[in-house]
Order: C-alpha cells, then sequence, then structure tokens
C-alpha cells in the first residue's frame, strides 16, 4: 500500500473541493487532492457562474442588495429552519469570493444577472435578485451553457500553482478514523492500488448523490427515472456522505434540488425547450394547478408538478399558439434552448412520435389528444372551455395569471407535452456548523472532518431559492474556502 | 533525433514524428481532438493548429512532421482564431447539455472546452439528434454527441481492419455509425471496444454495468482474467491456442498456476462467468481450452523459463498436499527455500488424488503436474500426519498448514451414528484408492447435492449401485454445477431436491432407509444458522437403502488433535492476522482458512502465502515471472457471423458407456475444435494496447 | 469555385441560392472536417436566419471569416471550393446580402417572409373565394365586404393571389398598398 502525508486532504475536485484546495494551498498548507475523474470541476462544468453579493462588479452595475439583505431575504424564505449563522458567514463572504475569484484567480465575469423576471403583480416577494456572476469563456467569448469551466479551469491551474498535488482517476475509498479523529483517507488509483493517505483535517467535498438511485429513494423518497428524471451525473453517487456518516456525523434533511424536466432530455431537447411556455398547464385530471406565468421559476414548477396525482403535468399547445411563437418568437425565452426551435418543432415532433417516444403528441381534437397523451378527457374538455372563455373576457379568475399570456386554445391540431419532476441534483446530508466541521447527531465536532458543497449544503430549506441564483455554486465555492481557510488557522497558528 | 523549437523551448523529436506529437511528449501542451496517438493523423479537427517558420497561415500540427531546425508557435494568432472557430463549430451543434452523459468528467471535448473556455454561442445552434441505440449487446451508441473526429472509425476500419463503423448520414446530418441501420452483430463486429476506447465524447460507451464491478480500468475491460482467483491472462493464452501456439498457451497460465492440466479439467472456470462473450451468446469455453493446450504442449519450452533464485538456508515445512500446500511449496522452492511437504495420506495431491473422481480428474495428469514440482527440488514426506506444529516448528525456519477441510460433517439426525453412515470424505477417498466399495450395499441415499455430492453419487453409481440424491435446495437452486447435474441426470442418479432429512432408519448396525419429507421453500437464516421451512402435508416417506453417505460440509479436523500449537476458532480454523497464526512463523493457507472451496481459489492461496512466508524469511515474496513473451497483433479483420459464432462444447462420451468405467467423461477438443472455439474470443485486452490520451490538466496545469 | 452562383438572373435571390448550394453541397454529406462540414452548415442556418429575418449584424463579418478559414483549412478541395464561391457570393452581391440584414428586403422577391400580401380595395368584388382558400384564416370579410388581410396571421404562404379571379390581391415590398383596416362594405 502506498503511503502518503500532507496538512490537509481535499476528497474530489468539483468546484467545492477545487475552492478549498486553491483556497489551503495559498495559506501554505501541504495540500493533497483525490478526485476520481480525470478531469475537475464536475457538475460545475455544466454552470454559468456563482451567487456572490457585494462584489466589487456588483457595486459596480449598480445593484444595491447588501449580504445583510440578502441575508434576511433568504432566512425569510426558509422560515429560519436553517442554519443562519452559516448563511450569514457565507453571504457576507461571498462578495470578497467573486473579488478574490477576479484579482487572485484570474476569473473573468461577464457581469452579474437574475436568473428571471417575476411577474408585475409578484414582484414586491417574488422578483430575481441580481446576485449570479456570470462567467466569461476564456478568450473573452460570449457566455453560455458550461461558460463556468472556464472558472474551473482557472481555479484547477491556481491551485496547481499555489503547490496543491491532484490524484486523478484516484478514488477515496474510506476515511481514517483513530480514537474518534479523522486523520486521513484510503484512496484507490486507477491501476486498483491503494493509497493510505494521512493529514490533519481531510475536507469531503463529493457532490451528493444525484447519480445514486438507491440513495434518492431513500433520502428523499423519489424513484429515479419514475417519479424523478435528474441529472445523473456520473460519479454522484454520495460516497462522500456515506464517509462521513460512517465516521459518525450527523444526518441532515436531504432533498433533491428540483426542477421539471422532459426523461432523455438529450435527445428531446426541441421539444423541452418549445414546450416551456406559458400558455394551458394541466395535471393529469385536466385541471390547471398553477399560475402558468410562474413556469420560468422551474424550482416552484418542479414542486408543483411533484404534487400533482402520478407526479407529472401537461402542457397544452394549439396551432395559433405554435405558429404565433414560430413568428413572434417565445413568451419566454431560455437561456439554454436553440432558437430555432419552432421552426424544426413539427419535424422533431413526428419523429418523437414515430420513434415511440410517449411524452409528446399531438390530435386533431381536444378529446383525442387527452386520449393519446393520457390525460382525463372529459376534465380537459371542460377545463380548456372554462380557461378559453376566460380568456375571452382578458381575465384568468382562477389564478389572475397574467393576462398577457391569456391565449385561448382552440384550433386544431392540438399538442401535449407530459412534463416530469426533474432536479439538477441533491443537497444537504451532513451535519456541520457554520465553519464546516462535520458534527454528529448531538452536535459534538468530529476533530478533523470538514464537509462542503453540496455534501453540506442543507441551508435551502425544502426548496432552491432561484430569486438568488447562483446559490448552489456559491455555496460550493464559500463552503470550500471557508473550510480550508478554518483548516489553515489551525495550522498557521503558534 | 531532430532538434526544433516549440514556443521557444528546444525540443527533440523522432524522425517523421509528427509536431503534435513532438510537443506533446516534451510536456507541451496542444489541444487536439481527432488525433489519436494510436491512429493515423487526418487533420480534420484543426484543433492542434500551429504556425510554422513565422508564417502567417496555421497548419495542422498533427500532419506537420517535424523538420530540423523547424520553430513552431503553438499560440500564433491565426493559430488560436483556427482552433477556436473550430471548437466553436462543434460545439454549435453539439448538446449543450452534458449532465447524464456517461463521460461526464471524462470527455476529452468537456476538458477542451473547459481549457479553451469557448463556446457555440456565437453561432447558429443546431443538435443533431440521432436516438440513443442500447438494443446491441456490450456496446451503447449515443450519436448524438458524436463529434465526427472520426476516431472510431479509423480505429475499425485501419487498425482491426473490421469495417463495421463508417461515417452514416440521416435526418440529423452525419455522424459515425452502423451504415443501413444494421444490428452490430449483423454487421459483423468482433466486439473488439477499440471505439470505445477511442471515442473522446460519450458516442460509443460500455453498455450501462460493464465498467463498474472492479476498482481497476482494466479489470473492467478484461472481466474474465480478473474473475480468476489466480488472474491468469486468458485472452493471452487463447490467442495462442488460435494461432497455434499451445506451447505458448501452456506457459502463459504457468505464469500464474503450476497445474494447467488438473485446472483444465475441473476448475470452476470463474472466467466464464465474467467472459463478454456470455453477453452476445455463450461465453467462451475457457477451461477446455486450457486443457486442449496442455496436452498439445508437445515442447514444454516453459520449463527452461522462469526463475530459481539462490538457495537461502531457509527451511520450510508445508503440511498438506493439497493444490495450496504444493503450489506454495513449488514457489517457496523456487524462491530458495528448502520445502519439505508432509502429507498424512500414502499419495501427494490432496483432494485432486484423494477426493476428485477420476472420471472428471484422471489420475496420471494429476500425478504429472504434482512429479514436476518434486523434480523442481520439492522434497516430500506421505504418511505422516503432523499432530504438534510447535515441534515441527522447531526444525524449520517457517511453516505452512495447508490441511485444507479433509473431514467431513455428518448432520445431527437420528441414526446418524450407525455402522453404515459415512462422510463423502471417507467414501471418495476409499473410491479413489479403487477399494472394494461393496460395504455401501446396494442402494445408496447420498445426502446434499453440491459438487461433492455428486462426485460421491456419479461414483457409486459407476459402481453399478442405485444412487438416491436428496438436498434441501428447490430443483432450480441446487448448488453443483449444471453440467454435473445434466450428465448424473443421464447417469441415473435419482435426484430428490427439496427435501428435509428426519431420521435414518434401521438399527445400529443395519440401516434400512433414510425418512424424509418434501419441503416447499426454504429460508436460511444467516445470523442465527436456522433454517425455516414450509413443509408439504403428507410428504412424508422413507428412501430404502442399504447406507446413507453425507455430503454436507468439512472442516480441517485440527480440534481433534489435543494439541496442535497454534489458536483454532470454535469451528476448528485456525485464529488469523493475515496469513500468520497465533505462533510467530506458521502460517495458514488455503481451505483451512477458507473453508471448502475451489482448486483455482487454493491455487491463488498458495501464491499469496507464499508471498507472506518469502517476506517473513527475509525475501522481497515476488514470483511474478514472465514465461512466454506477448505479441497480439491488434488488426483482427473480419470474420463473417462472428457475433454468431456458437459455443464449442467437448465431445461428452454416451451415459451409458461413461458409466462403466473410471475414464475421464469427455474427449478433449480436437484441434479444429480448439481454434474454432477460440476464435470467439473478443480479444477484450486489445483495448488496454491504445495509448491513453492525456488531457490539459496532465500536463502539469497552465500551458 | 461554381460560376452559375455568380451570373445569378432577377429573378433569384442570392440568399436563397447560397442556402441551398451549402445545403446540398458535398460537403454537407461527408463530415470528415470540421470546416467542410459544420461550415456548410453554418452557411446554411445563417442564411436561412437571414430569410426567416432572424439575421444579425454580425452575420457578413463572421461568415467572410470562416468562408475564409474553411479555404485555408478544409481537408479537400470541395470544402475550398465551398468557401471561395460563398465568398465570391458575400463579394459580389454584398448589397443584396444588406438589403436583406438591414432592411429586410429581397430584391428577387424570393423571401417571403419579407413580403406582405394585401388586397387592393378597389378590386375586391367580397367574393370571399380568398377566405376559402386561406389555411391559416388570416383574411377577415364576408359577402359583399372588401376582404382584409390581417398581417399577423398571415404566414405569406401566398396562395390567396391565385384564388382571387379579379386580381385584387397584391405582394408587396417596402411600399404597401392602402387600403381599409378592418372589412367595409364593397363600393362596387
Amino acid at each position: 500500500m502506498k503511503k502518503m502525508e500532507a496538512d490537509v486532504i481535499v476528497v474530489a475536485a468539483g468546484l467545492s473541493g477545487l475552492s478549498a484546495a486553491a483556497t489551503a494551498a495559498e495559506n501554505g498548507l501541504k495540500t493533497l487532492v483525490f478526485e476520481k475523474s480525470n478531469n475537475t470541476g464536475g457538475a460545475a462544468n455544466m454552470g454559468m457562474g456563482p451567487l456572490g453579493i457585494g462584489s466589487r462588479i456588483q457595486r459596480q452595475s449598480m445593484v444595491a442588495l447588501t449580504p445583510g439583505e440578502a441575508f434576511r431575504k433568504h432566512m425569510f424564505y426558509t422560515h429560519y429552519n436553517v442554519n443562519a449563522r452559516l448563511v450569514r458567514d457565507y453571504y457576507f463572504k461571498s462578495g470578497s469570493t467573486i473579488d478574490w475569484l477576479e484579482d487572485t484567480v484570474g476569473v473573468q465575469f461577464a457581469g452579474v444577472e437574475r436568473m428571471f423576471t417575476a411577474p408585475e403583480d409578484t414582484r414586491a416577494y417574488s422578483d430575481g435578485e441580481f446576485t449570479w456572476h456570470i462567467v466569461v469563456p476564456e478568450g473573452g467569448g460570449r457566455p453560455g451553457p458550461r461558460a463556468a469551466t472556464a472558472m474551473t479551469k482557472k481555479l484547477t491551474e491556481y491551485a496547481k500553482e499555489q503547490g496543491a498535488d491532484f490524484q486523478m482517476e484516484t478514488p477515496v475509498k474510506s476515511l481514517i478514523v483513530e480514537d474518534g479523529a479523522v486523520v486521513g483517507v484510503i484512496a484507490v488509483d486507477k491501476n486498483g492500488e491503494e493509497i493510505e493517505a494521512r493529514a490533519g483535517s481531510v475536507i469531503v467535498a463529493t457532490g451528493g448523490f444525484g447519480e445514486n438511485p438507491q440513495m434518492i429513494q431513500e433520502c428523499t423518497g423519489f424513484e429515479y427515472g419514475k417519479t424523478i428524471h435528474n441529472f445523473a451525473i456520473p460519479g454522484m453517487r454520495g460516497e462522500g456522505i456515506k464517509m462521513c456518516w460512517a465516521a459518525g456525523a450527523g444526518k441532515t434533511p436531504m432533498i433533491m434540488e428540483i426542477m421539471y424536466q422532459l426523461p432523455d432530455n438529450m435527445n428531446h431537447f426541441v421539444m423541452d425547450g418549445a414546450f416551456r411556455q406559458p400558455c394551458l398547464w394541466v395535471n393529469r385530471d385536466g385541471q390547471r394547478f398553477m399560475p402558468e406565468d410562474q413556469i420560468a421559476n422551474t424550482t416552484f414548477t418542479g414542486n408543483a408538478i411533484a404534487s400533482q396525482p402520478g407526479k407529472c403535468a401537461f402542457i397544452i399547445m394549439d396551432s395559433k399558439l405554435l405558429k404565433k411563437y414560430k413568428k413572434h418568437g417565445p413568451d419566454i425565452i431560455s437561456r439554454v434552448h436553440p432558437l430555432n426551435m419552432y421552426e424544426v418543432f413539427e419535424e422533431e415532433l413526428e419523429r418523437d412520435i414515430a420513434a415511440g417516444y410517449e411524452n409528446v403528441n399531438k390530435a386533431d381534437t381536444l378529446e383525442e389528444l387527452a386520449e393519446k397523451m393520457g390525460i382525463d378527457v372529459e376534465g380537459l374538455v371542460a377545463q380548456v372551455e372554462e380557461y378559453n372563455e376566460m380568456c375571452a373576457a382578458g381575465f384568468d379568475e382562477l389564478f389572475e395569471k397574467d393576462r398577457h399570456y391569456m391565449e385561448p386554445i382552440e384550433k386544431g391540431p392540438f399538442y401535449a407535452c407530459r412534463q416530469h419532476v426533474g432536479a439538477y441534483g441533491s443537497l444537504g446530508g451532513v451535519k456541520v456548523n457554520h465553519k464546516l466541521q462535520v458534527l454528529t447527531e448531538d452536535g459534538k465536532v468530529i476533530p478533523g472532518l470538514y464537509c462542503v458543497g453540496t455534501d453540506a449544503c442543507s441551508i435551502f430549506g425544502d426548496s432552491y431559492p432561484f430569486t438568488l441564483p447562483g446559490n448552489t455554486m456559491g455555496f460550493c465555492l464559500n463552503s470550500g474556502r471557508m473550510a480550508a481557510e478554518d483548516v489553515a488557522s489551525k495550522v498557521n497558528a503558534w | 533525433m531532430i532538434k526544433l523549437t516549440i514556443d521557444g523551448k528546444t525540443v527533440e523529436a523522432r524522425e517523421g514524428q509528427s509536431v503534435l506529437h513532438a510537443a506533446l511528449d516534451a510536456g507541451i501542451y496542444i489541444p487536439h481532438l481527432c488525433d489519436h496517438p494510436d491512429l493515423e493523423a487526418k487533420g480534420g479537427c484543426r484543433l492542434c493548429s500551429v504556425s510554422i517558420n513565422g508564417d502567417a497561415a496555421a497548419v495542422p500540427s498533427c500532419t506537420t512532421i517535424v523538420e530540423e531546425g523547424m520553430v513552431v508557435n503553438t499560440k500564433s494568432e491565426a493559430a488560436e482564431a483556427v482552433r477556436r472557430t473550430s471548437m466553436e463549430l462543434m460545439l454549435a451543434t453539439h448538446p449543450s447539455e452534458c449532465t447524464g452523459c456517461p463521460k461526464f468528467g471524462k470527455c476529452e471535448l468537456q476538458s477542451l472546452y473547459q481549457v479553451m473556455g469557448v463556446n457555440g454561442e456565437d453561432w447558429r445552434l443546431k443538435p443533431r439528434i440521432v436516438p440513443t441505440d442500447e438494443k446491441n449487446p456490450l456496446i451503447s451508441h449515443l450519436f448524438t454527441r458524436c463529434v465526427r473526429c472520426g476516431r472510431c472509425i479509423r480505429a475499425c476500419q485501419d487498425k482491426r481492419g473490421v469495417k463495421v463503423l463508417d461515417y452514416v448520414r440521416d435526418a440529423s446530418g452525419i455522424h459515425a455509425g452502423i451504415p443501413e441501420g444494421k444490428s452490430l452483430i449483423d454487421a459483423g463486429c468482433r466486439f473488439c471496444g477499440a471505439c470505445i476506447e477511442v471515442c473522446p465524447t460519450g458516442s460509443i460507451v460500455d453498455a450501462v454495468g460493464l465498467m463498474e464491478k472492479y476498482p481497476s480500468y482494466a479489470d473492467n475491460v478484461v472481466p474474465c482474467s480478473a474473475e480468476c482467483p489466480a488472474h491468469i491472462d486468458i485472452p493471452a493464452y487463447i490467442r495462442a491456442i488460435r494461432e497455434g501456439r499451445p506451447g505458448d498457451a501452456v506457459a502463459i497460465i504457468r505464469e500464474k498456476v503450476p497445474f494447467p492440466l488438473v485446472l483444465g479439467h475441473i476448475c470452476n472456470h470463474l472466467c466464464e462467468t465474467g467472459c463478454k462473450r456470455g453477453n452476445i451468446n455463450d461465453p467462451m469455453g475457457i477451461r477446455n481450452l486450457k486443457r486442449y493446450a496442455v496436452e498439445h504442449d508437445e515442447e514444454q519450452a516453459w520449463k527452461a523459463k522462469g526463475f530459481m533464485k539462490e538457495r537461502t538456508g531457509k527451511r520450510v515445512a508445508v503440511v498438506g498436499s493439497g493444490p495450496c500446500g504444493l503450489t506454495a511449496a513449488y514457489y517457496l522452492n523456487k524462491l530458495g527455500h528448502d520445502v519439505t511437504v508432509l502429507e498424512k495420506r500414502p499419495q501427494l495431491g490432496g483432494p485432486m488424488t484423494s477426493g476428485i473422481p477420476a472420471y472428471r480428474l484422471p489420475l496420471e495428469d494429476v500425478m504429472e503436474e504434482i512429479q514436476y514440482i518434486l523434480d523442481s527440488g520439492v522434497k516430500a514426506e506421505v504418511n505422516c500426519t503432523v499432530t504438534d506444529v510447535a515441534a515441527l516448528k522447531k526444525d524449520y525456519d517457517a511453516v505452512l498448514v495447508a490441511v485444507g477441510v479433509s473431514k467431513g460433517k455428518k448432520l445431527p439426525l437420528p441414526g446418524a451414528d450407525f455402522k453404515q453412515v459415512y462422510t463423502a470424505m471417507d467414501v471418495l477417498a476409499d473410491n479413489r484408492a479403487n477399494k472394494d466399495m461393496s460395504y455401501l450395499g446396494d442402494t445408496v441415499c447420498v445426502i446434499g447435492a453440491g459438487s461433492v455430492g455428486y462426485d460421491v453419487a456419479r461414483s457409486l453409481v459407476r459402481k453399478g449401485m442405485t444412487v438416491n440424491l436428496a438436498c434441501l435446495e428447490q430443483a432450480d437452486k441446487i448448488l453443483a454445477d449444471m453440467d454435473d447435474q445434466t450428465e448424473g441426470a443421464e447417469e441415473g442418479i435419482n435426484l430428490l431436491p427439496g427435501r428435509s432429512f428426519e431420521a435414518i432408519e434401521g438399527t445400529p448396525d443395519k440401516v434400512t432407509g433414510l425418512r424424509i419429507h418434501t419441503v416447499l421453500s426454504s429460508t436460511y437464516d444467516r445470523a442465527t444458522g436456522k433454517v425455516t421451512e414450509v413443509v408439504e402435508e403428507g410428504s412424508q416417506t422413507v428412501v430404502p437403502c442399504d447406507s446413507v453417505v453425507f455430503a454436507t460440509g468439512q472442516h480441517t479436523g485440527l480440534q481433534e488433535f489435543d494439541n496442535f500449537g497454534i489458536e483454532l476458532n470454535e469451528r476448528g480454523f485456525p485464529v488469523l492476522d493475515g496469513f500468520n497464526t497465533s505462533m510467530d512463523g506458521v502460517f495458514a493457507a488455503g481451505d483451512a482458512i477458507t473453508g471448502i472451496s475451489f482448486v483455482i481459489k487454493a491455487i491463488q492461496q498458495g501464491r499469496l502465502v507464499t508471498a507472506a512466508i518469502d517476506r517473513y524469511l527475509g525475501g522481497d515474496g515476488e514470483i511474478a515471472e514472465t514465461l512466454c513473451e506477448r505479441s497480439a497483433d491488434p488488426h483482427i479483420g473480419r470474420i463473417e457471423g462472428f457475433g454468431k459464432l456458437e459455443r464449442v462444447e467437448q465431445t461428452l462420451r454416451a451415459a451409458d458407456e461413461r458409466v462403466k468405467d473410471e475414464l475421464d467423461v469427455y474427449h478433449t477438443y480436437s484441434c479444429d475444435q480448439a481454434k474454432c472455439e477460440a476464435e470467439r474470443c473478443l480479444q477484450c485486452d486489445l483495448r488496454l494496447q491504445f495509448t491513453p490520451v492525456k488531457l490539459w490538466s496532465e500536463y502539469g496545469g497552465a500551458n | 469555385m461554381n460560376e452559375k452562383l455568380l451570373n445569378l438572373t432577377d429573378k433569384q435571390c442570392p440568399v436563397n441560392e447560397l442556402m441551398n448550394y451549402a445545403k446540398t453541397h458535398k460537403c454537407a454529406d461527408c463530415g470528415k472536417c470540421v470546416f467542410g462540414y459544420e461550415g456548410a452548415t453554418q452557411l446554411e442556418l445563417t442564411m436561412a436566419d437571414i430569410t426567416m429575418k432572424r439575421s444579425r449584424a454580425t452575420d457578413m463579418e463572421q461568415l467572410k471569416k470562416l468562408c475564409t478559414m474553411m479555404v485555408e483549412q478544409s481537408l479537400c478541395d470541395d470544402g475550398i471550393e465551398l468557401g471561395q464561391t460563398a465568398l465570391a457570393m458575400l463579394d459580389k452581391y454584398a448589397d443584396d446580402f444588406a438589403a436583406h440584414i438591414a432592411k429586410k428586403s429581397c430584391k428577387a422577391g424570393v423571401c417571403k417572409k419579407f413580403v406582405t400580401f394585401h388586397i387592393l380595395p378597389d378590386l375586391c368584388i367580397g367574393c370571399g373565394d380568398c377566405v376559402d382558400e386561406c389555411e391559416d384564416d388570416a383574411i377577415m370579410g364576408k359577402k359583399k365586404f372588401i376582404h382584409v388581410i390581417d398581417q399577423s396571421e398571415c404566414t405569406q404562404c401566398g396562395k390567396c393571389v391565385s384564388a382571387c379571379d379579379e386580381e385584387a390581391i397584391v405582394m408587396a415590398g417596402a411600399v404597401k398598398p392602402r387600403g381599409p383596416l378592418k372589412p367595409v362594405p364593397c363600393k362596387r
């Protein structure tokens, strides 16, 4: 068995692990990082940027939001069910973290954005805040999906420059616990050889359990591939969480970071994008279940879908609406879906129907459509009738949906799409304090063990706060830094 | 060597080498995608663009050959512009959602957009959607993620000569695929996996679950060798057989085991459960090929190879001469130690000569392999029972206890102590020693239908007896392997599955029958060791018989000695730390520590304990050796109907004929049969020949 | 280089011609090099977007750079030829491309998205034949009323033009004929 030694060991090199490693290394700690993939950045390579509050960029963009206000907003949103001290420390640090990324690590930001604008009537309490710092791709291209890879790359390079040692394709199998304290890890390299690595502190940052159907079922009650169709990024199997538990860590509530999407999303991307409009949304009984003007908040919409019978929802469009979208573009513009999706809509739809993909369909009558999609026929017909009357009157008496979106469903052929509950990944699992030290069930610190990022992220309460966007990445970045700084303060103390 | 300058750094390159590889070898990273170190460079992707000798134009460095004094700029404005544009163009039609991609975190394209920081947003985006195809065995196609680099096509066409993959066109455009929409089997795929190995994205991947069983990548790629307890290089020896080199095959097998022929007869072939050919139709006949190789190894060239270390003067006693003890003795002797094997029976070999019947394992075949071990310098004493290890240890530097599990166990039934109630171990030993078996009478009941139970039953059928073979397991859960079950049935064994045993009827001097009842199901509670039965009402019956044989488990027999000298647990097995027993310098291995197992497992135990003993004696424990240099032609070519080639079985002698004698029930493969069977091998190991592509992050971070 | 595409008639629109050329070019059927295949794809998609009023101000500049790279970086002569032809067209018909992008105008009248259809009030007899023909229900009117095309519904298919025996329906570019906004009784 190979032996290694360091001041601090970081388990996995996703965003939280990278920021922990970079911070530890720049504080002079001998830093050892184990990553089971052969690339760094983990799920963050899919994102566009992190949250920051009080950053220089924000001030320059005239964003007045302060960390204190965001903290109050967050705590109001979570009903003070979460660790206020941790949220406070995270938010107050988040601005300086963005500045650090810019000034020290060399990450460029295109600016700060919000996820969506809330419908006018609801803005007072549900508008998105400008906290999302969008990363500029290297060389200055247009930011788009995956833009954050520029940040993970820069962080990797920076951590290496500062002396962090990355062991790639070398998963950690277990923590070494001696006399109640964590003193190292057992890892296995790609040839199957075991490594015993020892360090004063271990920071676990493995990114949750999005790819572990069994854990999803046991910890959240969802059934992967049946009641939830979440992003299952290979490797996110909850190993870090289990390692911490095995070392005596307490458990936190665990949730999926809910949104909604079509199964096999990659191969049905056009359909997924084209139907994401505030037209008519009904449940299996044919009943409307939310004001459709809210669908840009994918978390809330995912929650709403999750509480419908069969955990699914149906989006109904008619030919007139399709023509309108084709001609004038969609009502809600997506950042990620192709612009020409309505041009290729019919072609894609025909192909999906021919291939037997059962989540989209079309029919000449509503009755036939309901039949094909498995919606209650009478329920849908009655709902459409009522909805069309309200459209004619120009007012949604049921949910007071934004009147701009009140377009009747009257001209065949009619189109429908069955949306499912999705999730970006999992949230929570390991109980930590505001220094990210892992706690036992009764709140005692386990010496030498820290847990950061998604594995420890239980500050959102029951749902992701989309009004403060960039929060998943923001917590990963900042919790990684906070843990590494705490380790450094101990190693460097005299 | 040729000297050139890349980004101001002087670099040495081989004649004919590409600028790209000269740079990469020198640790200078240039992005690249369609290039693969083992495939002909085409220059299609242009990510590796550079400028040469101050020339403004960008050229692909993968197809530019190094020249003396060449000055290369990998970061010229033109080169960077071409590189960025190419990447942007590819990403404009590549799915933007990487989540759910099986290659996430290991994808070259993902790593490239990470290092280059570009996306396709400035261009017109167009997803090229190709339905995912997971219907083929072993290989999944997700061509929505194809970037048309052509690496899989070059690997399949040129490197392998299989010519299944090509550029194909469908409504979404061009992608790699199988022309005419055929299945892989119909297209003539040889499932070598080269396409998977070279695909930079998640377009061609191992079918779900295939790469997760073992921690090491190589083990997942070659599961037959991974499953084999001794990790024999199975693809290599099958290749040798196919190419008409049985001697090389034996040498390869002998690198890991000193009993190739024994294993060729009776190995429980875990390798075949791992064999990926089994996902297509039936697994390879690996065990049968092994036997064929040994039986056709005329020159035995391996004898002249292998290590033999200088004598150390250290003395080792090995107690027990089963496969574990003899294997350890063989290797310890090669390591230079003086080894004496002590065997309690009159013949060496343990279960190989006193248990497993001759119709499965001919005596002369075992003896030949044992003789080679003795010839190599191992001393042996038979009829020598060790009862006190402490005393023995005084005369030796180290002692290995490899006594196996040679004592049979009986179930605690009323009548189990009757005279005509025996254990399988005793019956099999008598049988193997050609003793008169008539003491068992005309009709026998054997209890327990594992491998040992069948050995007893089939041996007694050959003595003309009527044999009832009863067990608790239901018919579909019988522990013995399928060959034993079908052949035993053909030979006339009366199988009584799903039975529970109440008592042996008769008097202490005369057994008259076995009282049993039928159970519809039973569950075994591992914690308490209790069996819960659902009994069929009114099924109680007595099977008349003259004797009863228990084949219901074995133990070491060590607890029968008053003071064996090492600490034993309550089940009679040595208390261990690794292979160390409670006494310094005394080791234990094999069935004596694992409980009853298979020969191949015991051999591996012998190898492992050898290393431990050698280290104890001051050696390095190294017993790896190469008895045959490997060579494998990556160009495997086409074989029409490859996916449908059926497994060749050894010829089984007719049941009415084979029950009349003790001879091997199988005829070994003919030369043609062996080659046909060897031809079916997927050669999974060829995949490992490919040079792994290094990502930017492996070039020491910032370039 | 394809000479035919550099000698277009007045009835041929260079944007459409280039789109169709790229779409059916050998490069679109090959896939062996990025600049040939993806270059052809972007040419086709960009031209299609221009005809669909989805052009971007940067399109011409971007395509010129792309075509130059196609000429320099394609693996075989096909890609080089496509790049050269496109470059030459972008140059020779620069005004046409500019007009499509900046003014949404197609001199040849091929780009249907740039034109609108109108019913001349003086010629309309209120027969309703056009209404029957229109698949998009984009024509308002009833018997003896001057019919009016609802531009927000019209998809510029042009079928109404041939349906009208009175030749009252015309296509218009930048200058639109005058007429009522809603159906009014016929004068005739």
